[in-house]
């Protein structure tokens, strides 16, 4: 049994053992740089950065510092500098270990006006709601699950829920990377309004799409300086460059009008696969299909590369219909009397104990050019007012705030900032393993004592 | 209208032009988020189209100036560069040809097709790949060209108010006049026997009524002589050409230094080290900050910092070897930043927001780049060490024996420094962004050299790698340090890092990478072939 531990002891605290860890801690993180290259940040921590083989690897490598120091006992004055490195490693270890599992690190979005208290973190969130009238739901849900696909996809092991008698939740597929997609489909429904799909274009531009009639203003597309209106009824007030569109009877044929501002500039009657040029724009516009009933759905289309508008996607079964819900929003199933189930796939909000307002968001820019200097927004917490500015956080309640980054609109003024929210109680640990490991290091190097041999 | 004749005239006979127009180049300009002298905005406008700071022999501020009041002539002059033979062949043009005239592209009846692509590809948010990165530079090609040859990238009179200057095609009568008189000037001076008395004078009263408008934001002269100077002398050139110098009159001599060879390359390496630092300070004059903030920067950084630690060795050590070795690598980085003008962008440039006022943030990319430095330092020595292995093993063993003890110093410096440096740029990013290791892959990088180079030192201590196996792989360690410092930026392009970011270059570097892994195979064949034989 001595022998046992001894052994263990020797090669626990064997510096070829160190030379080991630290040749696979390279190899992993080279790994993990090439999946982000390849795929994306996210990826690259589930898959390596916070695997289980990383974690195993930088324990390895603590147990080994920890070996080698007590391998050294009784310690000598010669031996600090040796000492003070490897301690600093393994505080840094430590206060990394405590920043991952108690601290904090969510984003907060807000436009110019919006008030927030809450932060979203990276943690998911499967969410039950039943609504009554099938638009408002309830605030308390009938089901909220912390969950994490990617690590353990439900083609794996499927995940079911029945949390009452006849609701059975299911889901059946994650796509990590999926684009959103509008589809307009034929539609049952009696309130559903007609669609046409069309194709608008000219040598500089192509777009084809549908409008739909929602039922409420008439349809409109609207596509930079001009636009595509259906209505049912009377023809509508005009506002800049329009065509506006008038199914007759079952669509056999459209009638249609072309404005310019509020001038009535051509009409006249078009069937599907017919085409017109427009006044303005020398625009091509063809009529592809219509539908009498339409309404719009929501598809994600899995990608195999995640892009910048890329997000990740479950697909949910209730009571045997199945739908696609897309990261941060969330799908209705209609029941029969009205009322609906609403299934949600959300990041986690965690309240940050405080409301903060966003009053205003600034971009500097280097003079006379669009280069970005700075950015920084106003901010009010409790009747007061603080800036928030890159590399000038806020501190509150515990949390830093810090500016991340921001979103423009087409005019390219800024509406909406994101913050970065953070907690971090492994910071001390972190700063004085640092202190420790740069100061040990140099001594440990520039000491004449410890003569090699350069045969 | 007559001078645009003789102009055209002495234009078409495509010879160094007769006059002097160096008036012309100390015209302030805004471009780019400052104002600069217009010889600064040329050389840059003629670099992006052109590829290179001059046409044909002639300046670039002459060519540039020019394109806005001939663009009749220039439009059919071959002057914009494509390398992509994918993107001539899309655009059907020759593909024979490296250089197009601006007419033939614009009325390339694929262009609107290819930019629309270049746009769909953008819009979904995918990474570019070579391919579009070609349109993307077409696209800015084209762009800097029409600016110029339309006048509104000509910002050339500072507002009463506000910070945008005004252009030459928003001028009013009276500063349509002071700039007529310019180009009348310019007409005079590349005439016959013109001596640019007139430009000069000219340029002289646009300038005074200009700095009238606003002298608060208009440039001194003495920052445009400066800038003038610092683009006109090129110090980190000089410094290069004293470094190689040095580095060759160093191995002449051999391993003493010792003779009038010995002498020389010191008096050479000092005054090239003082021209290094004489370009480090006009640049830090010029923009107001330490350059350390691109990819040419940080090479001439590393050269400066290869010199320093060679000369702080050879104070504590006396060994002659850190200072050859030092030369020959400080030359080597000054020579790859000189020659890679579209790689390694020399153009001074304002800093992006999440760069700027941080001295923390300074103080972590220089330790990290001096780092890179020692690490550099111990290549080289390796490299001399692999090479007596190559010559001869057993009639080197004390030379050996020393140089694997500098390459091992050298070794240690740099892993404190690469620690310290990674650690404040952790303290930094916690700081600025909240977090103290996120593994983004510049971090990731530094991180993955700084435990390759730990791997390689305690492999050392625990008796695993002799004299040896330790050079073999210091010298191989160093592929690390070119990923982190150079791949992250130019091949991963992904990441936080993102003001860093560049392209090209890569089939260089990896040619580099794969030509030092041959010679530590052959060496390594040789060494082993002889034991074989002994046995």
């Amino acid at each position: 049994m001595r022998n046992l531990w001894a052994a263990i002891q020797k090669s626990l605290s064997s510096l070829k053992l160190a030379v080991i860890v630290l040749i696979a801690l390279a190899g992993l993180s080279i790994w993990g740089t090439i999946v982000e290259s390849k795929y994306d940040a996210r990826t690259a921590q589930e898959l390596v950065y916070h695997s289980t083989l990383m974690y195993f690897t930088i324990a390895l490598l603590g147990i080994n510092l920890l070996f080698v120091m007590l391998d050294r006992w009784p310690w000598k004055k010669r031996h600090i500098p040796f000492l003070l490195a490897h301690i600093g490693i393994i505080m840094m270890i430590i206060g990394s270990y405590i920043t991952r599992e108690w601290g904090v690190d969510g984003t907060m979005a807000f436009r110019i006006g919006q008030t927030r208290n809450w932060v979203s973190t990276s943690d998911t969130y499967l969410n039950l709601y039943y609504s009554k009238d099938g638009n408002l739901f309830l605030p308390q849900s009938l089901l909220s699950k912390k969950v994490n696909f990617f690590k353990n996809p439900p083609e794996v092991e499927p995940l079911v829920f029945e949390p009452k008698k006849d609701i059975k939740l299911k889901v059946t597929a994650y796509a990590p990377y999926a684009l959103r997609e509008e589809k307009v489909i034929e539609s049952n429904d009696f309130s559903a309004g007609p669609a046409i799909r069309f194709v608008l274009q000219n040598q500089f531009t192509s777009v084809t799409d549908w409008v739909l009639n929602s039922g409420v203003n008439g349809g409109v597309k609207q596509f930079g300086p001009a636009r595509v209106v259906l209505v049912e009824g009377k023809w509508m007030e005009s506002q800049g460059n329009e065509i506006q569109l008038r199914p007759k009877g079952s669509g056999k044929t459209i009638e249609y009008r072309i404005y310019s501002k509020k001038h009535k500039m051509q009409s006249g009657l078009i069937r599907p696969g017919e085409s017109f040029v427009t006044p303005w724009m020398q625009m091509n516009f063809r009529v592809l299909k219509y539908l009498a009933k339409g309404q719009s759905e929501i598809l994600y289309k899995e990608i195999e590369r995640p892009t910048d508008r890329s997000i990740d996607a479950i697909q949910v079964d209730l009571n045997g219909k199945n739908k696609w819900v897309g990261l941060n929003s969330f799908a209705r199933f209609y029941n029969s009397d009205g009322s609906a189930y609403i299934v949600s796939y959300a990041n986690n909000k965690l309240s940050v104990g405080l409301e903060m307002t966003l009053k205003e968001f600034r971009v500097g820019r280097y003079p006379g050019s669009g280069m970005a200097k700075s950015y920084e927004s106003e901010v009010e917490v409790q009747g007061k007012t603080h800036l928030i500015s890159m590399n000038e956080p806020l501190k509150m309640n515990g949390f830093t705030f810090y500016q991340s980054s921001f979103q423009e609109n087409e005019r390219g003024e800024p509406v909406l900032s994101i913050l970065s929210v953070n907690y971090d109680p492994g910071r001390f640990l972190k700063y004085v393993g640092s202190i420790l490991l740069v100061l040990g290091a140099i001594v440990l190097f520039y000491s004449k004592n410890r003569k090699r041999r350069w045969d | 209208m007559k001078y645009f004749v003789a102009l055209t005239l002495i234009l078409f006979s495509e010879q160094v032009l007769a006059g002097n127009t160096d008036s012309l180049k100390k015209l302030p300009i805004q471009a780019g988020g400052r104002s600069k002298p217009f010889d600064s905005f040329a050389r840059e406008a003629l670099r992006i189209v052109y590829g290179k700071s001059t046409y044909k022999k002639k300046e670039a501020s002459e060519v540039v100036f020019t394109w806005s009041v001939l663009p009749g002539h220039w439009n059919d002059v071959e002057i914009v560069e494509i390398s992509r033979t994918d993107l001539k062949k899309n655009l059907k043009l020759d593909e024979a040809q490296k250089y197009f005239s601006p007419k033939a592209i614009l009325s390339s009846p694929r262009l609107s097709l290819v930019m629309q692509e270049l746009e769909s590809s953008q819009a979904e948010g995918k990474k570019l790949d070579p391919y579009f990165q070609a349109v993307q530079r077409l696209k800015g090609q084209l762009d800097t060209y029409q600016a110029v040859a339309t006048g509104v990238s000509l910002s050339l009179v500072p507002p009463q108010s506000g910070d945008r200057w005004i252009t030459v095609r928003e001028f009013d009568e009276v500063w349509a006049g002071r700039y007529s008189a310019i180009v009348q000037g310019f007409a005079d001076a590349v005439k016959e026997g013109g001596d640019g008395a007139k430009l000069d004078e000219a340029v002289n009263a646009f300038i005074a009524a200009a700095r009238a408008e606003n002298p608060n934001i208009y440039p001194t002269d003495l920052v445009v002589a400066a800038e003038l100077h610092y683009s006109a002398f090129h110090p980190f050139r000089w410094s290069w050409v004293l470094y190689l110098l040095a580095a060759i009159l160093f191995l002449i001599s051999g391993f003493g230094l010792k003779g009038w060879t010995g002498k020389w390359g010191w008096a050479f390496v000092i005054s090239g080290f003082i021209l290094n630092s004489y370009g480090f300070g006009l640049r830090i004059y010029l923009t107001g900050r330490p350059p350390v903030s691109n990819m040419y920067e940080s090479v001439i950084w590393v050269a400066w910092g290869v010199i320093l630690f060679a000369m702080i060795f050879e104070y504590l050590k006396r060994r002659e070897i850190f200072i050859l070795s030092a030369s020959i690598a400080a030359a080597l980085c000054l020579i790859v930043a000189d020659v890679s003008p579209t790689v390694l962008d020399p153009t001074l440039q304002p800093l992006q927001p999440v760069l700027r006022s941080n001295l923390w943030l300074i103080v972590h990319v220089m330790t990290i780049t001096l780092g890179y430095s020692a690490f550099a330092l111990s290549f080289v020595i390796g490299n001399i060490g692999l090479y007596y292995y190559l010559k001869n093993e057993k009639g080197n063993l004390k030379r050996i024996g020393d140089l694997t003890e500098a390459t091992y110093r050298a070794v240690q410096v740099g892993v404190v420094l690469l620690a310290a440096g990674t650690i404040l740029g952790g303290v930094w990013a916690d700081y600025s962004w909240g977090r103290f290791w996120g593994w983004d892959p510049k971090e990731t990088w530094a991180f993955i050299a700084l435990v390759g180079y730990l791997a390689v030192l305690h492999g050392r201590l625990s008796g695993w790698l002799r004299n040896f196996g330790f050079l073999v792989t210091t010298v191989i360690s160093f592929s690390l340090v070119v990923m982190a410092w150079y791949g992250v930026n130019f091949v991963l392009g992904a990441g936080l890092h993102s003001y860093g970011f560049g392209g090209g270059g890569v089939e260089y570097v990896a040619g580099a990478i794969a030509l030092e892994f041959v010679f530590v195979a052959l060496v390594i064949t040789v060494r082993q072939s002889r034991l074989k034989k002994k046995k």
